[in-house]
């Protein structure tokens, strides 16, 4: 993949960077109180989470293994409903969304799955333009920006490939190229760089990066400790389903 | 690539063409679709066999000329047939002979001989349009002649209640398997939906609408549906005219390629319904499916 430097963009995204300053004034994206989340009758797996996401902040959520570091950005991208608690997206609370209001907000969101979540029978031209082929947009209005984005994450050449032809590093920047073609305003990745060896992880933590100074919040998953010590962002951890701020000791 | 040099490719289906042991369910819709098939031309034979017998008897008339002396006989049967000529000139006028009147009683009298002097009644056929009882009635009674005239009605109202069960029995038997098949793809879609979760999941965290998703299902059912309904109902006319033209079947109603022609009609229309039933069973089974599994979450 070909090394992004800070004064590359894609066409058509944003180019807007929020300083630190300006940060702090900016609105909430995502507002947790108190949420707690059960799977049927069983405990509770997040309990009293309370935490913000600002609008153009970079954050780490990390934590150990079966913490609940999936299932809160679950919660985060309103794939799972909390069992109690008030969720705010976008300035709204998610137990009184309809359901087209809902989807709109889930457009609003790139999602990285750890596993991916590649649909198979899709070139990787197609599972990149889902986002925008699901929001009803034509395809030759899309198509020069699928393009670009593209190339810029390095799969130009790989366009017509499907997912099962392709390496975990190709198919974890087909994903990512999925979560932002749509020009999110909030990105989610969980363990982005979990299937990846540790060069092509920094190159990701770099498009990420990227993608943050063009404006976008991004709230990434992880358990790698390095990653976290590469980037000087908010840390947030989980233990036992409740959220602390700060890293781990 | 195309899409490299600026032109854009085909949409690729999102759902996937071919689905794994999909086989059995083609093989069901096809069957399906057959005897659809074959129930609607069952029940267009049967109305149009119905017709045909009805308007056969609808053009005959038999007339009894009752004797009181069998030395009679000629004398009346021709003064008979000389009144019904003059009232309906266009029919055809058949009077049976006398010998074989008698003949017609020798099955009631077994080896026993007819008296000579039994006055045997004169049978007269008529064959023709518009033949009136009542008109025929009122001529002989003038005449004064006695008799009896059978204008068929008995039997054409029995065939006519025949056919009417018949026909019943083949829309009866259409409605249930057109029930079937829309059973049969509500389950081909839920099986569907649970085959291809990950790609409903991978829709849904895009931000697919559940209008969106269904008409993927719908379309796949659509095109599943037409194509099972061509390849049996094909098969049906096939079979249908093979029977009607092949072997002592009464012609099966089957009265030629211009009624053939008509039928195909039917026959088209009754593939565009099924493979709309198949649609809209999966439209609904797919909405229904999505709310539920949001209400579970």
């Amino acid at each position: 993949m070909r090394a992004l430097t800070s004064s590359e963009s894609v066409k058509g995204f944003k180019t807007t960077v929020p300083q630190q300053a300006q940060m702090s004034s900016l609105p909430d994206l995502v507002n947790f109180e108190r949420v707690a989340l059960r799977y049927g009758r069983g405990p509770e797996v997040i309990t009293d989470a309370t935490l913000d996401l600002p609008q153009g902040s970079f954050t780490f959520l990390t934590g150990p293994s079966g913490a609940g570091k999936s299932t809160l950005l679950k919660l985060c991208y309103l794939s799972l409903i909390p069992s109690r608690g008030l969720i705010r997206m976008f300035g709204r609370d998610s137990a009184l969304l309809s359901n087209p209001e809902r989807q709109a907000i889930k457009r609003r969101i790139g999602v990285v799955l750890q596993d991916f979540h590649l649909i198979e029978h899709l070139s990787v031209y197609e599972n990149v333009a889902l986002p925008l082929r699901v929001s009803g947009q034509a395809r030759a209005a899309y198509n020069d920006d699928v393009v670009e984005l593209l190339q810029w994450v390095g799969l130009g050449h790989r366009m017509q490939a499907f997912p099962p032809t392709l390496s975990g590093g190709e198919k974890q920047r087909c994903a990512i190229a999925r979560a932002v073609i749509a020009k999110p305003d909030l990105l989610i990745a969980d363990e982005p760089t979990g299937n990846v060896d540790p060069a092509i992880g920094r190159r990701l933590l770099r498009l990420f990066s990227e993608m943050n100074r063009m404006g976008t919040t991004i709230l990434i998953a992880t358990h790698d400790t390095h990653l976290i010590d590469e980037l000087d962002a908010r840390v947030l951890r989980i233990e036992d389903g409740r959220v602390y701020t700060g890293k781990p000791q | 690539m195309n899409a490299a040099a600026g032109q854009a490719p085909k949409e690729a289906t999102l759902l996937p063409g071919k689905i794994r042991n999909a086989r059995a369910l083609w093989v069901v819709l096809i069957i399906m679709a057959l005897l659809a098939g074959c129930a609607l031309l069952f029940a267009r034979g049967s109305m149009r066999l119905s017709g045909d017998w009805q308007t056969q008897l609808s053009d005959t008339l038999t007339v009894q000329v009752m004797l009181d002396d069998a030395a009679a006989w000629e004398r009346d049967t021709n003064l008979a047939r000389e009144t019904l000529r003059d009232i309906f000139p266009a029919a055809d006028i058949d009077v049976l002979p006398e010998a074989e009147s008698k003949a017609l009683l020798q099955p009631w009298l077994g080896n026993a001989e007819l008296p000579k002097n039994l006055p045997v009644p004169g049978l007269i056929n008529l064959t023709g349009p518009d033949l009136n009882p009542r008109t025929a009635q009122a001529a002989l009674d003038e005449a004064g002649l006695t008799t009896n005239i059978d204008d068929n009605t008995r039997y054409a109202d029995q065939l006519s209640g025949t056919a009417r069960r018949l026909v019943s029995i083949g829309l009866g038997t259409l409605i249930l398997i057109l029930l079937a098949g829309l059973s049969v793809n509500i389950f081909a879609t839920r099986a569907g939906m649970t085959a291809q979760k990950e790609i409903i999941r991978v829709l849904v965290q895009v931000g697919a609408s559940d209008r969106f998703i269904a008409k993927l299902f719908v379309g796949q059912a659509f095109r599943r549906g037409a194509i099972g309904a061509i390849v049996g109902l094909t098969l049906a006319a096939l079979l249908w005219l093979c029977l009607s033209l092949l072997g002592d079947w009464g012609g099966l109603g089957w009265t030629g390629f211009g009624a053939g022609a008509v039928d195909i009609l039917w026959l088209i229309g009754l593939g565009t319904v099924f493979a709309f039933i198949c649609a809209a069973a999966a439209g609904v089974t797919a909405a229904r499916q999505l709310a539920f599994e949001r209400k579970r979450l």
